[in-house]
């Protein structure tokens, strides 16, 4: 390490305590609206079941002002929607990580046994377009 | 017992609301620091593969820098969020020093090679941080001030338009601060490392 490497290394041990502050209001700030957000939504839920027992409750303001039967549709249409693209961006990222570690699996393992044979299929793990039928 | 079907519509709406809070904040949450990370692995293997196809020794100190910031990104990335970028945007004057000594220290190691290589590391360096500002903006909390800060910027070229007048000077003093954040970011990536 020459003098300029040290004295960097130096200016980053003394800014260790200030990003480590940043880091935590951070991941404060996305906390409390994370958890601020459930708790409201889980509070309203819980005002509307005891709405609908009878009670007369801040619910009914909610209802009046329109929130029924399309904002039910809509909320469920949204989250619906969402958990499938989701779960397409999942698998995507599972077959980029196959087809990009498959290389150098490949690689590797030619160096060790150049008569390795392959299972055929794609590089992202599907089947190969031949052996459909 | 309340037989009005608008409450029982608000009920499910509610819950399905709930649904997708949750599915936002934490389950999409965690996919984008996967996904983060497999990108940046992405980078890295490029790196890697071009020192191994000789264009720069794995032993240079502008190769050890880079994959040191890489993974250091790769290891904090679940760290970086809006609120996060956003002050280290605001105290980039107080990290002048360091950020300063780390171009310096990253022009330093690039002093004795070809402006080629230098411009491919440059190229690297410059996909790590676009995917980690990608990853910052693809958080649920980044999308209202993203819209927001859209909304302004056609306003200020609106208002340019009309007035005739360019605002070279903003435009240079947040280039400025961009790039400060930048290395910011490398630095806090660093010295979360060095913790």
């Amino acid at each position: 390490m020459n003098k300029r490497e040290f004295e960097l290394q130096k200016l980053i041990v003394t800014e260790q305590t200030r990003t480590a502050l940043i880091e935590r209001i951070g991941k404060i700030v996305c906390e409390m609206i994370s958890w601020g957000g459930r708790g409201t939504l889980a509070y309203l839920a819980y005002l509307s079941v005891e709405a609908l027992a009878g009670k007369e409750t801040f619910a009914q303001i909610l209802v009046d002002v329109g929130l029924g039967e399309k904002f039910a549709m809509s909320t469920l249409v949204v989250t619906a929607t969402a958990s499938l693209l989701y779960a397409r961006y999942e698998r995507h990222l599972r077959k980029t990580t196959v087809e990009r570690l498959h290389k150098r699996i490949r690689a590797l393992e030619e160096r060790l046994d150049p008569t390795r044979e392959s299972s055929e299929l794609t590089p992202r793990g599907d089947t190969n377009p031949r052996d459909i039928i | 017992m309340n037989t009005d079907p608008a409450m029982f519509y608000l009920l499910v709406g509610l819950l399905s609301l709930l649904a997708f809070w949750i599915l936002n904040f934490t389950v999409f949450a965690r996919y984008r620091v996967e996904a983060t990370r497999q990108r940046l692995f992405q980078v890295r293997d490029d790196l890697f593969d071009y020192a191994a196809d000789g264009n720069i020794s794995f032993s240079h100190p502008a190769y050890i820098q880079l994959r040191r910031v890489i993974n250091a990104q790769i290891r904090f990335c679940d760290r970086m969020s809006l609120p996060v970028l956003v002050m280290l945007f605001a105290t980039a004057k107080r990290r002048l020093p360091l950020t300063q000594r780390l171009q310096e220290t990253w022009k330093e190691a690039q002093s004795d090679i070809s402006a080629d290589v230098a411009k491919q590391l440059d190229s690297f360096r410059g996909k790590a941080h676009l995917v980690l500002f990608t990853h910052v903006l693809r958080s649920p909390l980044a999308w209202i001030p993203v819209l927001a800060l859209v909304l302004l910027l056609l306003a200020v070229a609106a208002f340019a338009a009309l007035t005739g007048r360019k605002p070279r000077d903003t435009q240079r003093k947040v280039q400025e601060r961009k790039e400060s954040t930048l290395l910011a970011v490398d630095a806090a990536a660093l010295a979360a490392r060095a913790a």
